[in-house]
């Protein structure tokens, strides 16, 4: 999977916005607010990646274990999917 | 100017320059305004630029006021990027038809901040010189779902466009500014914008392509822009901010005699430099980009006083205090009649069409914002015109079109 290229990771202040920017029309619906893990995993989603990549990634990045990362990436490609955020 | 008002300069300042470093004693100053700030900040519509001001700082903020932070700047970023696709709407429309415009303020002003959240914008303005194509535009306009509502300026159409909840607004201007009390001025200003080629402008995070106006002739127009509100009933930092930052990025690109004699033939060559000064000295504006000479001085004092000015309108004058226009000169008995007489045809639009009326509608009106003042702004007529006196002096030292 990767980040669908219309949608942009914008960064104000502390605040993370995942926006559709370069779509010629979009709702307020379609963007996302998120946190640095969620900036940082979609640094990671520029590149094509599988699932277990990005897991592996927070694993060593934060130090969490394996089962909470994968919940909260499961979440999170959800949200993104949800937005059309994914390609 | 108020001890907070001095820092509220300092931290806009700092928002406009990455490499500024405050010194500890700013920071600690900081954090106990912090309430005030954040008053001055919504006031001014720069709630952003010290949302991200404070990041840099690494100032603590409580749960409270990172809360409202949160909320507030996420809005506003939202509330952007719903005005830039409205942009996107507009300027893809009218180049579909083939119609030249120039797109003023909003998105060609975003590229000036980093990050762009920190301008905020709330309507699209076009400028289309042309009647024959204004009228065009006005019939695709409406084709598409836009409508006209009525408004009271000479300068432009209001059109108002609603979509996912939400309800836009465009200026489709015929003029880049209302008619000033100088008829002179006005003819002037409408020979200026009548020739004047069309630039293309690119809005990279949007892939966002539209016409605007050339550098020299942008820059002449965020001044004549800030003469509008300041004339009305004032403005705040968020144009100052504009300007600095204009200068900052073009100063070099802009064609100096032309924006001198831009100047010259329109008498702003005071407003020019106070404005310009203004920057200098509370925004850190750096003596580089002070290409176009500082041709009239003023004193520390009064700029003090034109800055203290500025800060009490908030954005556009709308602020604490009721504000009405002022103006430059000795026509300005004739400029009030004129205030008064439009905003009798505005509150008796029916009424109005009726000229053996007018002297009871004049009378009428004059009442109404006596009424209003008191009961509704709960603000004293006195203080009102205290005020405009205030301002009036200080629009003096200026010279306009002079």
């Amino acid at each position: 999977m990767k980040a669908n290229s219309l949608f942009l990771l914008r960064k104000i202040g502390e605040i993370y916005l995942i926006v559709p920017l370069q779509k010629k029309e979009f709702s307020p619906q379609e963007i996302l607010t998120t946190n640095e893990t969620g900036a940082f995993l979609w640094n990671l989603l520029q590149k094509e990646c599988t699932k277990k990549e990005l897991v592996s990634a927070m694993e060593s990045y934060y130090s969490i274990d394996p089962d909470t990362a994968l919940k909260d990436i499961d979440q999170y490609l959800q949200q993104l999917d949800a937005i059309g955020a994914l390609s | 100017m108020k001890p907070v008002e001095t820092l509220f300069c300092q931290i806009m300042e700092y928002s406009l320059h990455s490499e500024k470093i405050l010194p500890p004693e700013t920071k600690d100053a900081i954090s106990s305004s912090l309430p005030e700030l954040i008053q001055y900040s919504k006031r001014h519509g720069t709630l952003t630029s010290l949302y991200t001001c404070l990041c840099r700082l690494a100032i603590s903020l409580s749960s409270q006021e990172a809360s409202f932070f949160q909320a507030t700047v996420t809005a506003y970023a939202k509330g952007t990027y719903q005005m830039i696709s409205f942009t996107q709407k507009v300027v893809s429309l009218l180049k579909q038809a083939s119609l030249p415009y120039y797109l003023l303020k909003g998105v060609s002003l975003l590229s000036l901040y980093s990050p762009f959240e920190c301008r905020r914008f709330g309507d699209v303005d076009i400028l289309i010189p042309d009647p024959a194509v204004r009228k065009k535009a006005h019939e695709l306009l409406l084709s598409h779902g836009f409508t006209q509502i009525s408004n009271l300026a000479d300068h432009h159409w209001e059109y108002t466009f609603s979509q996912h909840g939400h309800t836009f607004l465009l200026e489709v201007h015929n003029a880049v500014i209302e008619s000033q009390e100088n008829t002179a001025f006005n003819q002037t200003i409408q020979e200026i914008f009548q020739k004047v080629p069309y630039e293309k402008g690119y809005f990279a995070p949007a892939d966002l392509s539209f016409s605007t106006l050339p550098v020299t002739y942008n820059g002449f127009y965020l001044l004549l822009h800030m003469l509008h509100h300041f004339l009305s009933s004032g403005f705040g930092i968020k144009l100052l901010m504009d300007w600095c930052l204009y200068l900052e990025q073009f100063h070099s690109s802009m064609d100096i005699p032309l924006f001198q004699n831009l100047l010259k033939k329109t008498g702003l060559e005071g407003f020019y430099s106070a404005m310009t000064l203004l920057c200098k000295n509370y925004l850190g504006l750096s003596k580089e980009c002070l290409v176009i000479p500082i041709q009239t001085s003023y004193s520390q004092k009064y700029l003090e006083e034109l800055m203290a000015e500025l800060l009490d309108a908030g954005e556009f004058g709308t602020d604490t205090t009721v504000r009405m226009p002022v103006v430059s000169q000795e026509q300005r008995h004739f400029y009030y009649f004129h205030q008064i007489h439009l905003q009798m045809k505005h509150r008796f639009p029916k009424k109005s069409h009726y000229g053996f009326l007018w002297p009871f509608l004049w009378i009428a009106t004059i009442f109404c914002f006596l009424w209003n003042n008191h009961f509704l702004r709960k603000a004293h007529t006195k203080t009102i015109l205290k005020t405009a006196r205030k301002r009036q002096k200080l629009i003096n030292q200026l010279k306009l079109y002079q």
